[in-house]
């Protein structure tokens, strides 16, 4: 007996949340610095799903392990401290490799559900991270 | 050893509700230290440092989570304190991708099976209940070898396969050694009944395994 319909598309969209769940990251911190708890507010936000909010501090030491991202802490008065993050020039740099393959890779998708405005023609990507 | 979550990002205390955004309802306290500890113990692997900023990290976080969902009300700083940690997640659960990037990686460079065996688990199994999953299902697989083994070797060894009665009331099911003084009560109705136990027996874990995957998330 194959798995019901909603498992299957449920266990997909997962996996494509959490693949995209990065590119989300490091456009969120484009123009902004932002320390985890404000980036969690603005990604689950901006696509209106809901997310194990912990799930997103081993993406962030990843991106600042592999030099994406910058990160400082900052003191709150009265408060408990903050850590910020910042996206780096070289997380600048690879956002923009993102954007065009995440452009490339929507098109072509675009195109084989039958959508008139995706043609053979490759798009045209306009603006940079930076 | 347990490392105390810290107070401020210098100090080594357990948070005694000072600064704002730290609960100061008893209860609530106790249950906001547990969870950071726990999560100090998830990260233990971790090099020092990492573990130190991740666990003060989390504690920024639920303090954030808990200013957000209400006014300074001590009276439901508990209820507060839950569902921030709820929101959160088990430390186990959303930590695993760190360990295991971790443990992978020092166990690639030293060569320590012990590192690579959990950096491997962390990568492959859903935490602790899946783990134990896992190994009932071994043990299931095992008995399944066993019985059809029983099946086999009764044809071979009679006297030592089968359902063993000893004059002091012990009874054992198996293949034996050793039978001294023991009776076989059951003869060759071992054979069908191996067989019908292996046939069961695969059929009930088939089904489990095929159940097991379809709710993995």
């Amino acid at each position: 007996m194959p798995p019901r319909l909603e498992a299957t598309t449920e266990k997909w969209e997962v996996q494509v949340r959490k693949g995209v769940l990065e590119l989300i990251i490091l456009l969120s911190l484009r123009k902004h610095e932002r320390y985890g708890y404000e980036l969690i507010t603005v990604v689950t936000g901006a696509m209106e799903f809901e997310l194990t909010e912990g799930t997103i501090y081993p993406l962030l030491s990843r991106l600042h392990k592999d030099g994406l991202l910058t990160a400082r802490w900052v003191e709150v008065p009265g408060g408990v401290p903050r850590k910020y993050y910042r996206l780096s020039e070289r997380g600048r740099d690879a956002l923009a490799a993102m954007k065009t393959s995440w452009i490339r890779l929507t098109y072509a998708v675009q195109r084989l559900m039958g959508d008139p405005r995706a043609t053979r023609q490759e798009p045209t990507i306009r603006g940079s991270a930076k | 050893m347990i490392h105390r979550p810290l107070t401020g990002s210098t100090e080594g205390n357990v948070d005694q509700g000072g600064p704002s955004g730290v609960p100061r309802d008893a209860d609530a306290l106790r249950l906001w230290n547990d969870y950071l500890d726990n999560a100090s113990r998830v990260a233990r692997r971790l090099p020092e440092t990492e573990r130190r900023e991740l666990v003060l990290e989390l504690r920024s976080h639920l303090a954030e989570s808990f200013a957000a969902a209400g006014d300074q009300d001590d009276a439901d700083e508990l209820a507060r304190v839950k569902a921030a940690i709820a929101r959160l997640g088990r430390p186990r659960d959303f930590l695993r991708p760190i360990l295991a990037d971790h443990l992978l990686e020092q166990g690639a460079s030293t060569f320590h099976p012990r590192l690579l065996a959990e950096g491997l688990y962390h990568n492959v199994f859903g935490g602790l209940k899946a783990g134990i999953v896992s190994v009932a299902f071994a043990v299931g697989y095992v008995l399944i070898i066993v019985f059809a083994a029983m099946a086999l070797m009764k044809a071979f060894v009679p006297s030592h396969v089968g359902y063993f009665v000893y004059p002091n009331g012990t009874r054992t099911f198996g293949i034996l050694a050793d039978t001294t003084g023991a009776r076989e009560a059951l003869g060759f109705w071992v054979v069908p009944l191996a067989l019908a136990a292996t046939t069961v027996l695969y059929v009930l874990l088939t089904l489990g395994l095929r159940a097991a995957r379809r709710f993995r998330g």
